[in-house]
């Protein structure tokens, strides 16, 4: 070992307790984008191979009863390896007393040999018995069930089945029933039958012989199947084509791994300045024996190679720490992300690639940290050097902050003291404002998104007046809901509206979707931007029970016959959505022209237009396949108490509701989502905030060296070492009050664009920023806490030094 | 006004055990102003810390106006200090970030000295005596070394303290400015203040009381 490389050990060991927060700051920092770096490889490896395990469908058609012998016909067909038919239907479930749940029935016809899509059985019985359903995994939490229990199950006809929760599946193709407040269920076609529905299936979901992953080559193939199918007498109502080899979640996972490799990155960076500020201090502090080596004959240069060997040390122990901190953290962020998803993860092996990605990062980034301080401590020329001496090296009262400082007094000198302390160093308080400030940034704009969100949502639904949607599976006639409604206590008002899917005529009829039972699952990623259907709402004239936010144009009015208002994500899928134009739609088989007369803000919403009841009212005179309903009273209890009661007034009518969900659910599993964020962006603030707080204490604790004769002249002049220890605190306090006062102000601009950018990323939308002023108080508490946190330290060792010992110090 | 009884001081360093002072007996009357002598490392500067209640002895006694100090805790310590026994240092020590009138209220604060409206008015009139008053709100980077060390020194006398202690006071300050400075510890002296000044300067000898040398840790 060279004596260059003694001497970099044993200053470090001089300065341990120092060296010590250097090298956890940047273990953190290391640690964090080790997670994130290790989790992005093991989530991507292992979302796609848990997906493409399952053989997932690479079109999926719906079409009428399917026979043998068309999926025979379809099977000869040499581009098509394997194809399998299902039925999707929704439903209702209650377990006990508990309100009614959503549910999604899936109808498998042979347990023991599904081959696409298919399921992984979890606990319980295989396959589901007559009169037994299994249920997702996830969904239990939601049917607030468990396996033995009796369940009661409604389908459209309404009628009420007993069924036992038999066992558990894993389907990974679905999104997590917990955050779409849906329960999926798994029965038999004779379960299908004991539920009082025709025992058929109706779609049929096919997996391409060759190049799998190409989606042209499967559009290619879908038509030929599309046109053998209709070929054998049987009509396609619809055909999806999912993202070939891509889980439906990939995307949204990908936009959160992007966010996290950001934060890793950020802090990273942040514990790098932690760097500079230990290596400016200890050059600083050691400028006279830089000067004395140069005296010796050493160069610049052999100095630089003795700091420069100290980063190097400091990079590499902080890895040697990160590393299996990293792993810690990244099998944590792989478990929640799975469990977010909902897929299993097999391995958590971490590829080479990141050990040495990590490795790099973790010893490069201290060594480029230190190269402007250690570059500019070692210019020191040798005259300067070695006449180093005194209390007031610190030329401070000389600048222009310096006076103005020096005008704002006060009658107590300690006091005064520290609050000038603060300002000595600027460059080192710039730098540790930069990281302590950004934890408070962070947290700020935790809350400050939170509340955005809230309002946002709070906006969205602050436009819907009603309080439960019901949906009909099939046109009913509207005098008989009317019927049924006035008989059900407790309906401040009601409408009849219709809703029906619509695609830009000028588009293939082939259209891709974003998962396999995309039907199915209406929650937030049932929108995407590659998908050309959209939902279209029929409503009355002058509606009372919506009342969109027109952002362009105007609503529908009485008088409109070809007029459409389309919501904020539909005028972004298409140039030609736009106020004044005139659009062919296609809905079902016809086509129409429509003139686009009002644009609404629904944020978080899928696309969706709205034209005027009178259109549907000529193909479907005197029907309507949806209610809207608004209510005296909207807390769960009494809206169960009316759905049931409407339940009945309506089967008394010869009408079954297919799903009746309330204002309360719908809000719910939008909340959910907004949760993720939400606790992500705190995680944040909380691993800055600590590496901020590193980052203050070694600032305090140089500050503390630096000023050690200076300490030991106010102890001289009568200061006790309590008083000492104030003064430090105070210090101390103060660059925490100066960090708030820096996140306060620029959490509104900084707040606003994250959460531009985050919702952007995952919703692809954006929203309407509120600034939380609960948040200001918050942080100031937080950084006053972590302040004096960071400072007791130091302030024990000022404290706890000899007066001569401090006098004395070089 | 000090009494020091059987005192001696040993440092543990890594080479081993030094003493730095041995078996010292002295007594010093109040208002006398006395010469400590001796060369460097003598051990000078430890028997004034001794005096000024800084460092502890290893052994013996150390009367400060009848008040043993060796035994007091350090908090009483440092009230003592604070009330008792004023600073003077050779590069000065004003504190950087308080100008020269906030740098001689500290002690006041430290030592609850005056109602806190009189402070300045007292500081004001310290600086008057050394003949700075027109420095006071300049921080001391701006000032010459001569009035940092006459600041020094109002700064010592802010707590009206029976005993000033100075080490090597005009070490640092050219022959007519030490000159001046030595006769405001003469003036402090006559007005009662006993001053022990730590010097190797041989023209303090006309302006002292008395010069005691101080050789290997020793009296002489």
């Amino acid at each position: 070992m060279t004596t260059g490389m003694h001497k970099a050990l044993r200053d470090f060991w001089q300065e341990r307790t120092r060296t010590i927060l250097v090298v956890l700051a940047i273990a953190l920092g290391v640690a964090a984008f080790s997670s994130v770096m290790s989790s992005y490889a093991i989530l991507t490896r292992e979302l796609d191979r848990g997906y493409l395990n399952t053989n997932p469908a690479s079109a999926i058609f719906r079409t009428d009863a399917i026979d043998d012998d068309l999926i025979k016909a379809v099977l000869s067909d040499g581009s098509i390896s394997d194809a399998e038919p299902r039925r999707v239907i929704s439903g209702q479930i209650k377990s006990g007393p508990i309100q009614w749940r959503n549910l999604v029935l899936f109808v498998v016809k042979d347990y023991g040999n599904v081959r696409v899509s298919k399921l992984e059985h979890e606990q319980g019985s295989w396959p589901p018995a007559k009169g037994e359903l299994l249920i997702e995994r996830d969904a239990f939490q939601v049917a607030h069930t468990k396996i033995g229990d009796v369940v009661t199950v409604k389908t459209a006809n309404g009628v009420e089945n007993k069924l036992v929760v038999s066992g558990s599946v894993h389907d990974v193709g679905q999104a997590q029933a917990r955050m779409e407040n849906i329960v999926y269920g798994y029965i038999t076609l004779d379960t299908l039958e004991l539920l009082g529905e025709k025992p058929y299936l109706d779609q049929l979901n096919i997996l391409v012989a060759q190049k799998r992953f190409d989606e042209n080559h499967i559009r290619e193939v879908t038509s030929q199947v599309q046109k053998l199918i209709e070929d054998h007498g049987h009509q396609v109502r619809r055909v999806d084509i999912p993202a070939p080899g891509k889980h439906p979640h990939s995307d949204l996972m990908g936009a959160l791994l992007l966010s996290m490799s950001s934060f890793g990155l950020f802090v990273l960076a942040l514990s790098g300045i932690l760097v500079i500020n230990l290596l400016t201090s200890i050059l600083a502090a050691q400028v006279r024996q830089i000067g004395i080596m140069k005296a010796l004959g050493g160069s610049r240069w052999q100095l630089a190679r003795v700091y420069l060997g100290q980063a190097l040390l400091l990079g590499a122990t902080a890895t040697l720490v990160a590393l299996p901190l990293g792993m810690i953290g990244s099998r944590a962020l792989c478990r929640y992300m799975a469990v977010f998803l909902n897929f299993d993860i097999n391995s958590f092996a971490v590829p080479v690639w990141v050990y040495l990605l990590v490795v790099v990062v973790g010893i490069f980034t201290p060594l480029l940290a230190a190269a402007f301080p250690v570059w500019k401590g070692t210019r020191v020329p040798v005259r300067v050097a070695i006449s180093d001496y005194g209390v007031s090296q610190a030329s401070f009262g000389t600048g222009v902050l310096d006076r103005l400082m020096a005008g704002i007094g006060g009658n107590y000198r300690p006091l005064v003291m520290s609050v000038r302390n603060s300002f000595r160093r600027r460059a080192r308080l710039a730098l540790t404002l930069v990281t302590l400030s950004a934890g408070g940034l962070f947290f700020m704009s935790a809350l400050n998104i939170r509340a955005s969100m809230i309002n946002t949502l709070d906006r969205l639904f602050a436009v819907r007046k009603f309080d439960l949607s019901v949906a009909f599976s099939n046109p009913q006639p509207v005098e008989k809901i009317r019927t049924a409604v006035n008989k059900t206590p407790g309906v401040t008002g009601s409408e009849e509206w219709f809703s029906t899917e619509a695609s830009i005529a000028d588009k293939e009829s082939i259209r891709r979707s974003d998962g396999p039972h995309s039907s199915s699952a209406a929650g937030l990623h049932g929108g995407s931007e590659n998908e050309d259907r959209f939902s279209v709402v029929a409503l009355p004239p002058d509606t009372k029970l919506l009342t969109p936010e027109i952002v362009e144009g105007r609503m529908l009015t009485s008088g409109d016959a070809d007029a459409i208002v389309i919501n904020t994500a539909l005028a972004r899928k298409s140039t030609l959505m736009r106020v004044g134009n005139t659009v062919t739609l296609r809905t079902g088989p016809v086509d129409t022209d429509w003139k686009v007369v009002g644009i609404s803000r629904e944020t978080f919403s899928p696309p969706v237009a709205y034209i005027p009841l009178s259109f549907i009212q000529q193909r479907h005179p005197g029907m309507a396949n949806n209610l809207r309903l608004a209510l005296a009273r909207t807390d769960s209890d009494s809206i169960d108490s009316l759905k049931l009661q409407l339940d009945k007034n309506l089967e008394s009518e010869g009408i079954r509701a297919r799903t009746a969900v309330s204002k309360e659910d719908t809000r719910f599993a939008f909340d959910q989502h907004m949760i993720m964020i939400y606790i992500f962006l705190i995680v944040m603030s909380v691993i800055i905030g600590g590496v901020g707080t590193l980052g203050l204490m070694t600032t305090m604790s140089v500050n503390v060296l630096e000023r050690r004769r200076e300490m030991g002249v106010l102890r001289a002049i009568g200061a006790t070492p309590r008083m000492l220890a104030l003064i430090v605190l105070s210090e101390g306090l103060v660059v925490g009050f100066l960090s708030w006062i820096i996140a306060a102000v620029a959490a509104w601009p900084i707040g606003k664009v994250a959460g531009d950018v985050i919702v952007g990323l995952l919703f692809k939308d954006g929203m309407k920023f509120v600034f939380e002023p609960i948040g200001l108080l918050v942080w100031l508490l937080a950084s006053l806490i972590f302040s004096a946190a960071a400072t007791l330290f130091p302030a024990w060792r000022a404290s706890r030094s000899t007066v001569r010992e401090s006098l004395s110090y070089q | 006004m000090i009494s020091l009884q059987n005192l001696s001081k040993e440092f543990q360093t890594p080479a081993g055990s030094f003493a730095a002072l041995k078996n010292i007996n002295l007594d010093i009357n109040r208002g006398e102003f006395v010469g400590l002598i001796g060369k460097s490392g003598s051990g000078k500067s430890t028997l004034l810390n001794m005096i000024g209640g800084i460092d502890r002895p290893t052994t013996g006694k150390v009367s400060i106006a009848n008040t043993e100090i060796q035994d007091l805790k350090e908090h009483k310590l440092a009230v003592w200090r604070g009330r008792t026994v004023g600073f003077v240092f050779q590069f000065f020590q004003l504190l950087p970030t308080l100008t020269a009138v906030e740098n001689i209220m500290l002690p006041m604060d430290f030592n609850g000295t005056l109602p806190v409206r009189e402070r300045r008015t007292r500081a004001l009139s310290l600086l008057a005596r050394v003949g700075v008053e027109n420095q006071a709100d300049k921080m001391p980077v701006t000032l010459s070394g001569g009035e940092q060390q006459r600041v020094a020194i109002a700064r010592a006398l802010a707590n009206e303290p029976a005993l000033v202690l100075a080490d090597e006071p005009t070490g640092n300050l050219d022959s007519v400015t030490a000159h001046s400075v030595l006769n405001l510890f003469r003036t402090m002296a006559t007005a009662g203040t006993t001053v022990v000044i730590a010097t190797h300067e041989p023209e303090i000898a006309g302006i002292i009381d008395r010069t005691v040398e101080i050789s290997d840790g020793t009296l002489i």
